[in-house]
């Protein structure tokens, strides 16, 4: 009686411990399946890769872009700066670098008068040399020599008014450390240069980038041409520089 | 489709809202402000203020994404998108919701801007899968270190989102913004962001589902005669530059500078 109580009591046991395990298995896999349910959801979603590619190549019904303010404040804004320059062209006997100043003045973004002055300083090329030496050497040698100095009319110094009209802008990512404004500008000139020989009249006309680094400082990169007329012994020679400039500008 | 634009859960907002309001700070409460209008259905008082949350703060986020809302209950989905531009751009899309992404797929399938729903689609996969595979991680394993040390950091100081670096995308949302967190609370927390998840998940099949659909029925080209055209803008002050279809390039100070000028769906096409 004792043995069968035992074994019914121990078989009733036994099954109520499968009976557990069976109910905490179902719940783990519940809960299994629960919690993989969410990253297997994901399964299926854009995995119709044909249908995507077509939706893509679907014209689209929208088209964006970026309007922001400028960085820069250039409305009726004074720009004093200087500038260095060289000379490309002119006199073929002398190499002149130009050390300069500018004010300009800002009506806005686009428009902005100027006064630009710069200052020459000059040296005979190579060539110039050669032809100075021979001629002085053959002068020490005989002081008939009919051998030539060169004839050179340099510049002394270059003062221009200036208009400039800056139709194209963009920005510069600054070695991923800030953003800077740009503008492209086209620029005529107008003034006197005085040459050795004395003044005249010249024309300019150029293209720059300037840059605005921030609300008070830029530096500017322009290529400018200009025209004069200079003057060899007795006769007028037109001439054209082309000069590049590198400014450093305060905006007031 | 209309069930996709219930809009935000107000009451659950400003509980977020409410455990923060021991972080002092102006935009939170010009965030609080602008909630408060939407709830009330002043949808243009509400993106005024939304507009006034400033860019360097952490709310800039939550303020663009809810003028989205605002935007779209508006019906004017090219304002929403362009908030969406910037949530979802590669420098906010860690810090963006599934909500959001979603409903930026809603709404190009509203405008029939199936480009658009299809890039959204595997940019919902990418970005949420990850996420949710650290959440069940975390609701796991609530007492792991890793939750523990984010615990004591936002208990030593005030955590913004560059704090949390990339570790954001293994933390519950918002958390930071949260008193007194222990490892139930971040475990309670990363549920109810699964939860979130979940529902904006199956939002995106049914949205997916709805393009399928429509590609196998429309022309190449929709509204081909259209051309869109943006507002002429007059002030030299301005400048504008175009946004490349497709384009991931971003440029820092363009986020939330977007501009978004769309169409409306073909008669047929409306949902």
């Amino acid at each position: 009686m004792r043995k069968n109580l035992f074994i019914t009591a121990t078989a009733l046991l036994t099954i109520a411990l499968f009976a557990v395990n069976a109910e905490a298995q179902k719940k783990t896999s519940k809960k299994a399946t629960a919690q993989k349910s969410l990253k297997s959801d994901f399964e299926g979603l854009g995995d119709n890769e044909a249908f995507l590619e077509k939706a893509k190549s679907m014209n689209g019904e929208s088209k964006a872009r970026i309007v922001q303010n400028r960085t820069v404040d250039l409305n009726n804004r004074f720009e004093i700066g200087g500038n260095y320059g060289i000379n490309g062209g002119g006199d073929s006997y002398v190499n002149t670098q130009n050390v300069g100043a500018y004010v300009d003045f800002h009506f806005n973004p686009r428009w902005a008068i100027g006064v630009r002055y710069q200052h020459s300083y000059n040296e005979l090329t190579s060539e110039g040399k050669i032809q100075y030496d021979r001629a002085r050497a053959a002068q020490q040698a005989d002081p008939g020599s009919t051998q030539d100095f060169v004839g050179v009319d340099f510049p002394i110094d270059t003062s221009l008014v200036t208009v400039s009209y800056a139709p194209i802008y963009g920005k510069l990512n600054l070695f991923d450390s800030g953003i800077a404004h740009f503008d492209i500008y086209a620029l005529v000139g107008y003034g006197v240069m005085k040459l050795d020989s004395g003044n005249t009249n010249t024309y300019a006309a150029g293209i720059g980038s300037g840059v605005w680094l921030n609300q008070y400082f830029s530096t500017r990169l322009e290529v400018r041409y200009q025209a004069y007329e200079d003057l060899i012994g007795t006769q007028d020679r037109k001439q054209n520089i082309i000069q590049g400039l590198f400014s450093i500008g305060v905006l007031l | 489709m209309m069930f996709l634009v219930k809009g935000l859960k107000i009451a659950a907002l400003l509980s977020v809202v409410a455990v923060s309001s021991a972080h002092a700070d102006e935009n939170l409460s010009l965030l609080q402000s602008a909630r408060k209008l939407y709830g009330q259905g002043k949808l243009e008082q509400a993106i005024e203020k939304y507009n006034s949350v400033s860019k360097e703060s952490d709310f800039w986020v939550d303020a663009a994404e809810e003028k989205a809302w605002a935007h779209t209950k508006n019906r004017q989905y090219g304002k929403a998108l362009a908030e969406l531009k910037s949530v979802t751009s590669p420098v906010f899309i860690r810090y963006a919701s599934s909500e959001a992404i979603m409903l930026s797929a809603f709404v190009d399938l509203k405008i029939c801007n199936y480009r658009g729903v299809a890039e959204k689609i595997p940019l919902f996969k990418q970005t949420m899968l990850p996420r949710v595979e650290a959440l069940e991680e975390l609701v796991k394993n609530s007492n792991s270190e890793f939750v523990k040390n984010w615990i004591q950091k936002s208990k030593d100081k005030k955590l913004n989102y560059a704090d949390l670096g990339p570790d954001v995308i293994k933390l519950p949302r918002l958390f930071h913004r949260h008193k007194n967190m222990t490892p139930k609370k971040m475990k309670s927390l990363a549920q109810e962001e699964l939860k979130e998840i979940s529902k904006n998940l199956k939002k995106m099949k049914i949205i997916e589902v709805e393009l399928i659909h429509r590609t196998q029925i429309s022309d190449v080209k929709l509204a081909q005669d259209k051309d869109l055209k943006f507002d002429k803008k007059d002030s030299k002050d301005l400048l504008i530059f175009p946004v490349k279809e497709g384009s991931q390039e971003i440029w820092l100070d363009e986020i939330g500078k977007f501009e978004v000028e769309t169409t409306q769906c073909p008669e047929g096409d409306k949902i």
